[in-house]
């Protein structure tokens, strides 16, 4: 559609009232008219009291007699004022009828049919935009404006774009892509499109395409929902008023009452009138199972049970609205806790009594549809007590009578219920999935503006995507849209602390790396600073590796630059190399760089992973219960550094699940339950080929350029499987220690320890040359690199001071000097 | 211009309107009083109570009688209740017509009414 034919619909479709709006805005309409009402009533009432006082005639009183003798003219008025009332009213009416035009509702109603190819806000829009530039006339306007203002757009930012501007867009340049109605969406698409200008200063406001059409979408229905509201006369919103006597015709549920509720009784009703989705498929999938007439039986499967419980809510809400099917028709919905029935009655026989009764009384109570909750757990929980739960229930489940929907979580559903033959005849099954990122924006979009008017906290566009984004990716324990919608209200006390009216990207970001010390979002100056020298950071504590500690940093930027793929871990190298010489260290280190702490770094040794029962100790057993210990430690440190050492000793079956964590950051464990390691930096340590590589360095060869071969020949030896190791984001090899560096640690180890000594002794250990080197010597190993200058200094210096402090002559403010392969203790002041 | 859109629109669209208004009450208070489910379930047992309890060994007349008469009760109780609500709803829905068809007339003659009230208005103010 071009933009002649879009204006020329403009005209045809609301030309009387954009006239109207020209003549007086609607503000000053309004004005108008409520004050014309006012008057009508003050006039009205003061005549009629006037007419009073001349009947009655209180003329004796003079005061009395005057406000009489004005009867008349305050009657006169009151008719002119009225008049002007039911004018400017009838205007008003005008206006709405217009303003309504094309308004989709529930209940139909024959004034309101057909859709109309211009909505009314882009009516407005084009109603006020100059020939020579559209974008102009679009950002002018209050919807234009409200839509940057929900793209998180500040009025300054666009108010300096207009006076800069060097391309106008001629009106007549604009063409629209739409197959049904033009909305704000479409015409914000085609700006979009035809405005270079206009999508580069959005891009420069760091907000993309998709994200400024969305919120034009956002206030398409923002707007769209107030003029819902606004007719309270429609079918919808007067059938929101229960009607009288509907349950007189029903029997009586006191026994549903004492093991139950109805679900307009449960705090999910209110929850599912705010959150309500936009897709119902799930609802209607189930309503058109439950509205056959017999075996009218649904198995919900939903990983979460309150959002099982409030999809079956939604439902009754439809049939509360008259919205559903007419079989369904004035049914009431019972929330039973079969667990709990069974735990109060205690034996078989009144458990099986009790629960004749209850089924029996909702059968003749005619209007009932039962709702069991997590049944395997029921099923299993009747078991105990020598009840088949399903025998009972199965003639009822096979009647006309009654309705029952029942949930259980996917890994139930495939352990326990579909190996039941009864239950796979009774129910239809209706599986309830996580909403996709397009639905969640659009639930995101509804709470917010409940937030807003609650709150006063106003979101945006960029912040409702980031918190969808966040939610799915930090949290992966909850299920959505709960989570998201969790994180949403957190969001709220968060920008009241921080004073801030409206939350932007950066805010959500800096809640989420509040709660989860991950770094997310832009990096702070002090963080890019640090990111860009991280090799330095990294040295402080890893002595030589150059080359290994540069793949490290490198990948580390990488992340952090947010151009890695989200659906794997943080990083995932594999560390080769001999024994000793700083991978471990390493591995720290980087916890400590990207985390801030050390501590974060949780470690398995796989060589504890061999054998048959390698993988069941991982991810648990389905036969004995016994939880993994990979998936309880990943669930337990969601964020952090999982370093796995001596990786190459684990069993074969162990490596095909680490294909799998490598390449989509998660697995499930034995119960089906997906266990997420995105939020993690895998380090998988290995000696595989340090023979090879104390070789290659006797003979001096120069080992950065021998990685490849290094990789081919751990693949020969059988020891990894190529396309394992391709997983990895590098391989990064670590060269045996010299002489020097071995000095170096040393030294390192030294200083750490004086420190130790001084903070907590307060004895000074002076570090000599000749200190370092006798260290150094005693803990240099070729095989073992670094690693035994630990125990080197545990006895050349630790015991000898140890010694010392106990013999009473190692006293706190003394300086002890090595000398001679012996501790020196100088007097000093405190001996 | 604008006059002559607002006239077509009262006599056109806007009568469409005020009967679509109407309408939606005559719908509303229909389904507030459950007219129709009244009707349908006029001689059911209020909350569907009933005696049913039959009694072991040989025929008790005395029994028979009373679950009868408690039937009949129940029955006569939940048709009394159901007419209370359907002649309410009528009341209702009379009084709704009604209106809707005075308003009508109102707005039919607008015009002429408020031209009339306006020059009362003033002739009260002049004349008084």
């Amino acid at each position: 559609m071009t933009y002649s034919e879009l204006a020329t619909v403009v005209r045809r479709t609301y030309g009387p009232v954009i006239a109207l709006r020209r003549v007086a805005p609607y503000a000053v309409r309004e004005k108008w008219r409520m004050a014309a009402l006012g008057i009508s009533i003050l006039l009205l009432l003061a005549a009629a009291s006037s007419f009073a006082i001349e009947k009655a005639e209180y003329s004796t009183i003079p005061i009395l007699s005057t406000v009489g003798a004005y009867a008349h003219v305050l009657f006169g008025l009151f008719l002119i004022s009225f008049c002007c009332a039911f004018v400017l009213s009838a205007i008003e009416a005008f206006h709405r009828s217009y303003y309504f035009k094309g308004l989709e509702q529930v209940l139909s109603e024959p004034v309101l049919t057909g859709v109309h190819a211009v909505a009314w806000e882009v009516a407005v829009i084009v109603a006020d935009t100059p020939a020579q530039d559209a974008t102009l006339g679009f950002l002018r306007s209050e919807y234009g404006q409200e839509i940057l203002f929900r793209a998180g757009v500040a009025v300054k930012a666009y108010a300096d774009f207009l006076k800069n501007r060097q391309v106008p867009l001629p009106a007549t340049q604009l063409v629209l892509e739409s197959t049904g109605t033009v909305t704000l969406e479409t015409y914000m698409g085609a700006l979009l499109a035809h405005d270079n200008e206009f999508a580069q200063f959005l891009a420069r406001e760091n907000i993309v395409a998709q994200q400024a059409i969305d919120a034009a979408a956002w206030v398409d229905r923002i707007e769209h929902r107030e003029r819902l509201g606004a007719r309270w006369w429609s079918r919808d919103n007067l059938g929101r008023i229960p009607g009288l006597g509907k349950t007189w015709g029903y029997g009586e549920t006191y026994y549903l009452e004492r093991h139950g509720h109805d679900l307009t009784d449960d705090p999910a009703w209110y929850a599912s009138a705010i959150g309500a989705r936009e897709e119902k498929d799930e609802v209607e999938d189930m309503e058109k199972v439950l509205a056959r007439a017999r075996q009218s039986n649904v198995v919900l499967v939903a990983r979460d049970q309150q959002e099982a419980r409030l999809a079956v809510t939604r439902l009754y809400r439809s049939i509360r609205q008259g919205a559903c099917l007419p079989q369904l028709e004035a049914r009431r919905i019972f929330l039973i806790d079969l667990v709990g029935m069974f735990s109060a009655t205690g034996n078989k026989t009144s458990c099986e009594q009790e629960l004749i009764r209850l089924m029996n009384q909702a059968v003749s109570a005619g209007n009932i549809m039962l709702y069991f909750e997590s049944f395997s757990t029921a099923v299993a929980g009747a078991q105990g007590l020598g009840v088949d739960l399903m025998d009972i229930l199965r003639p009822y489940l096979e009647s006309a009578d009654i309705q029952v929907v029942i949930t259980t979580e996917p890994e139930n559903y495939h352990r326990i219920l579909s190996r039941d033959m009864r239950i796979m005849q009774l129910f239809d099954k209706v599986e309830l999935h996580d909403v996709d990122q397009h639905a969640l924006i659009r639930i995101l979009e509804q709470r917010a503006v409940d937030t807003e008017s609650r709150t006063g906290v106003v979101m945006s566009i960029p912040a409702l995507y980031a918190v969808a984004r966040l939610a799915d990716r930090y949290f992966p324990g909850g299920v959505m849209p709960d989570k998201a919608l969790d994180l949403l209200e957190e969001l709220v006390p968060f920008a009241q602390a921080h004073n801030k009216e409206q939350l932007v990207q950066g805010d959500v970001e800096q809640l989420v790396q509040a709660k989860t010390h991950v770094p997310i979002g832009e990096p702070t100056h002090e963080e890019r600073q640090k990111l860009l020298s991280l090799e330095d950071f990294l040295h402080r504590r890893v002595v030589g590796q150059d080359a290994a500690i540069n793949a490290v940093a490198r990948a580390l930027r990488r992340a952090r630059a947010g151009i890695t793929n989200e659906g794997k871990p943080l990083g995932t190298f594999l560390f080769l190399g001999p024994t000793g010489v700083g991978k471990t260290e390493t591995a720290k280190a980087l916890a400590e760089a990207m985390f801030g702490n050390e501590d974060v770094m949780s470690r398995l040794d796989m060589s504890e992973f061999q054998g048959d029962a390698a993988l069941e100790m991982l991810i648990g057993s389905q036969q004995t219960g016994e939880p993994g210990r990979l998936a309880t430690l990943l669930r337990e440190h969601q964020y952090g550094v999982l370093l796995l050492d001596e990786f190459e000793k684990s069993d074969r079956s162990v490596h095909d699940l680490f294909l799998q964590i490598l390449d989509e950051g998660q697995f499930s464990d034995a119960t089906g339950r997906r266990v997420n390691a995105r939020n993690v930096l895998i380090i998988a340590t290995s000696n595989a080929g340090a023979d090879t590589i104390w070789k290659w360095e006797q003979q001096g060869k120069d080992l950065s350029q021998l990685k490849r071969t290094l990789i081919d020949h751990l693949v020969k030896q059988g020891l990894y499987r190529p396309e394992f190791l391709n997983r990895f984001d590098d391989i990064v090899m670590f060269q045996p220690l010299s002489q020097e560096q071995v000095h170096k640690i040393a030294q390192i180890h030294l200083t750490n320890l004086a420190q130790r000594l001084q903070q907590e002794r307060n004895i000074t250990l002076t570090i000599t040359d000749e200190l370092i080197a006798r260290v150094a010597e005693k803990g240099y190993d070729p095989q073992f690199g670094g690693r035994p200058l630990v125990h080197a200094i545990q006895e050349e210096v630790e015991q000898i001071v140890a010694d010392e402090i106990l013999k009473g002559s190692l006293h706190a403010g003394d300086t002890i000097t090595y000398h001679d392969r012996a501790v020196e203790t100088p007097v000093s002041d405190g001996s | 211009m604008l006059p002559l859109y607002y006239i077509r629109w009262h006599y056109t669209q806007g009568v469409l309107d005020l009967l679509n208004i109407v309408g939606n009450f005559l719908w509303f208070f229909n389904e507030l009083f459950s007219i129709r489910m009244s009707v349908r379930t006029f001689f059911v047992p209020f909350h569907r109570l009933s005696d049913d309890a039959r009694p072991h060994g040989a025929l008790d007349i005395g029994n028979l009688l009373e679950r009868f008469l408690v039937n009949v009760l129940m029955r006569l109780v939940g048709a009394l209740l159901h007419l209370t609500l359907i002649v309410l709803g009528i009341i209702f829905l009379a009084a709704t017509a009604l209106a809707g068809v005075l308003f009508l007339v109102i707005w039919l003659a607008a015009p002429l009414l408020l031209s009339v009230a306006a020059a009362s208005g003033v002739a009260l103010i002049v004349l008084s």
